[in-house]
């Protein structure tokens, strides 16, 4: 066997099996490389001379021209930028224009903001919107004077589309995308003329992602949508509606102006939702809308930012209970002072199977230190398995709130992870095996 | 598993005639194979003309592999009502590691993946193995390239001084 192994490595050997792969795959291969270099290839053999001519996934990738970091601080920046545009340029002009662009990439992070200008860029858009594109991914530093060509809007391939760092998105006069499932805008000035024509133009969109930016919208309304992601960008008015029948994942980032009137979210199928609170009144005068009301059917529930904490004192009492959750995610609540506010929070989650909580110690004030005194309540989880407590070290947060668990927690197993620091999870797994063996005894 | 003794075992037949007993399970990682079993749910001999034993053999270790992950996940999940991120993390990166031995092959043998992975329509192997291939593409020069695949440079200098003077863009200013 072992002969018979090397006879076939002996004749193997020098045989040039890659070149004999059908174009196809070859065409797969340079795919994961940006298009200059896969043009390099040409020179290899004769079978690859004209390879790249029929490329179906154009990577135009501009900080990939640098060999160094000199080159990257350099001047030659700009010289760089007019290669790169005579790259593209001339890619597009050679190739066989009978071929689909199936994915056509044009990043531009790290560039010279606003040196290539809408007038060189536009073109090579069109040229990919004409051949069947269905892939459009486009990232720049910022080029805030760059409009995108309105052809891309009527596009009737395009699935899949991420934009980033362009100023504002002008909304065009009409949006057709009939193909279009993925929307990803980062970095994106939106306004609800073009959110209304974006989701009446595009009847199976199921992810839309929206992340920095500014946004200037105040009713999602949709049938397709899915997934809906809005995080991060810098609200410009309320919200008063978001009504997706068909939504199963939420994430968004709450922001002052969210509360300013009565918003309604309605998302009967929702099972996943993540919300990050960077605002929350401190008084329940000023709240006018409530979120956690809003999510009560949930499976999965994950809440983070600063303001968790007033958000949960002022919208727990109220709020319904929240009969499927089964997986809790508590980022950042201060731990180490409001487990009263947890416990509220837990009372509304009857069938709750695993806990998260999660501590970043950069987010501690001082002022919410431990209170002795808080009154410890048992958690009146039943399903309740697993606690996974996530702490980057182990600190006196992270002994307050085991203490706080061996009291609160009954016949749980409790399991423990670090972030980082690898010596510490060993240590914390040692904590586990005594909280463990005692809550066993406990619990009878 | 005690659930495999009664699952359907399929007998897949490679081109030098050699025949492997597998799972159904682990058949369906095939997509052709699949599709095969939906439009005729009584067939239990599927020959495969275009795969070699040796690499039918390999296709199979990486489908049982990734039928054995995607169990375990399944029953850890199962058991505990939920997936516990750090232990999920883990079986990723041990697959992961798994993956990355598997493509401990000379490149004769990763090109017949390939074209077996896209007969079979194996997503993950077939992912894999291009990916394999490119990386042993990136970062080096035409000869080095043509060492690394045993290509037989065809092209004269001439025609390859031609060649590269057509596309002048493509090249570094330097080289």
């Amino acid at each position: 066997m072992a002969s018979d192994e090397s006879e076939r490595t002996r004749i193997r050997g020098d045989v040039d099996r890659i070149s004999s792969l059908p174009d196809p795959l070859l065409h797969h291969i340079t795919s994961f490389m940006p298009a200059r270099r896969a043009v390099r290839l040409c020179v290899l053999s004769k079978r690859w001379k004209t390879l790249w001519t029929t490329m179906p996934v154009l990577n135009f990738i501009y900080s990939e021209l640098w060999n160094n970091e000199v080159d990257r601080y350099a001047l030659k920046k700009y010289a760089f930028m007019d290669w790169f545009a005579e790259i593209v340029s001339n890619m597009l002009f050679l190739r066989d224009c009978a071929c689909h662009v199936h994915t056509f990439l044009l990043d531009c992070t790290e560039s010279v903001p606003d040196t290539l200008s809408g007038m060189t860029i536009r073109p090579w858009i069109r040229y990919a919107i004409k051949h069947n594109l269905q892939v459009l991914n486009i990232h720049f530093t910022t080029n805030s004077n760059f409009h995108l060509p309105s052809e891309l809007f009527t596009c009737p391939s395009l699935e899949d589309v991420t934009i980033s760092g362009i100023g504002c998105i002008t909304p065009p006069k009409i949006i057709n995308l009939p193909s279009l499932r993925r929307l990803l805008l980062k970095m994106v000035g939106i306004n609800q003329d073009f959110m209304s024509k974006l989701l009446c133009g595009c009847p199976v969109l199921e992810d839309l992602h929206v992340k920095g930016g500014s946004l200037k919208v105040s009713n999602i309304t949709s049938q397709s949508l899915k997934h809906l992601t809005i995080i991060r960008a810098c609200p410009k008015g309320p919200i008063e509606l978001i009504d997706t029948r068909n939504l199963m994942s939420f994430h968004w980032t709450m922001h002052a102006f969210c509360l300013k009137k009565e918003f309604i979210l309605n998302m009967p199928s929702l099972s996943e939702a993540c919300i990050e609170f960077d605002f929350y009144p401190r008084k329940a005068d000023d709240t006018k809308g409530s979120i956690l009301c809003s999510l009560f059917h949930v499976t999965r529930l994950e809440l983070k930012g600063p303001f968790t904490k007033e958000c949960l004192k002022i919208e727990v009492p109220k709020c319904r209970t929240f009969t499927k959750l089964t997986c809790l995610y508590v980022h950042d609540l201060c731990l180490n002072c409001r487990f009263d506010l947890l416990s509220s929070l837990l009372e509304h989650c009857p069938n709750l199977k695993t806990l998260s909580l999660v501590h970043s110690s950069c987010l501690c004030k001082k002022k919410d230190k431990y209170r002795k005194q808080v009154k410890i309540q048992r958690f009146k989880c039943r399903h309740l398995e697993t606690v996974v407590l996530k702490f980057s070290r182990k600190n006196k947060a992270f002994y307050q709130v085991v203490k706080y668990l061996q009291e609160a927690v009954v016949g749980l197993s409790v399991e423990v992870s670090t972030v980082r620091i690898k010596t510490i999870f060993d240590d914390i797994l040692d904590c586990v095996g005594i909280l463990d063996s005692d809550e066993i005894h406990d619990s009878d | 598993m005690a659930r495999s003794s009664t699952e359907n075992m399929i007998t897949l037949m490679s081109s030098d005639g050699e025949e492997f007993m597998v799972t159904e399970k682990v058949a369906r990682e095939c997509t052709t194979i699949r599709n095969m079993l939906e439009d005729d749910c009584v067939i239990t001999n599927i020959p495969l003309p275009n795969v070699t034993s040796d690499i039918l053999s390999m296709v199979i270790e990486y489908c049982m592999e990734h039928v054995a992950a995607a169990e375990k996940a399944a029953a850890e999940t199962a058991e505990k009502g939920s997936s516990s991120a750090p232990a999920a993390a883990k079986a990723n990166k041990d697959l992961e590691e798994w993956d990355k031995a598997f493509m401990n092959v000379d490149v004769y043998t990763l090109c017949d993946l390939i074209l077996a992975a896209n007969y079979l329509n194996v997503s993950g192997l077939l992912d894999l193995t291009i990916q394999t291939a490119a990386n042993l593409i990136k970062g080096k020069s035409p000869e080095q390239i043509r060492k690394t695949f045993h290509i037989q440079n065809d092209l004269s200098l001439e025609e390859e001084e031609k060649i590269r003077s057509q596309t002048p863009w493509a090249f570094e200013k330097s080289e």
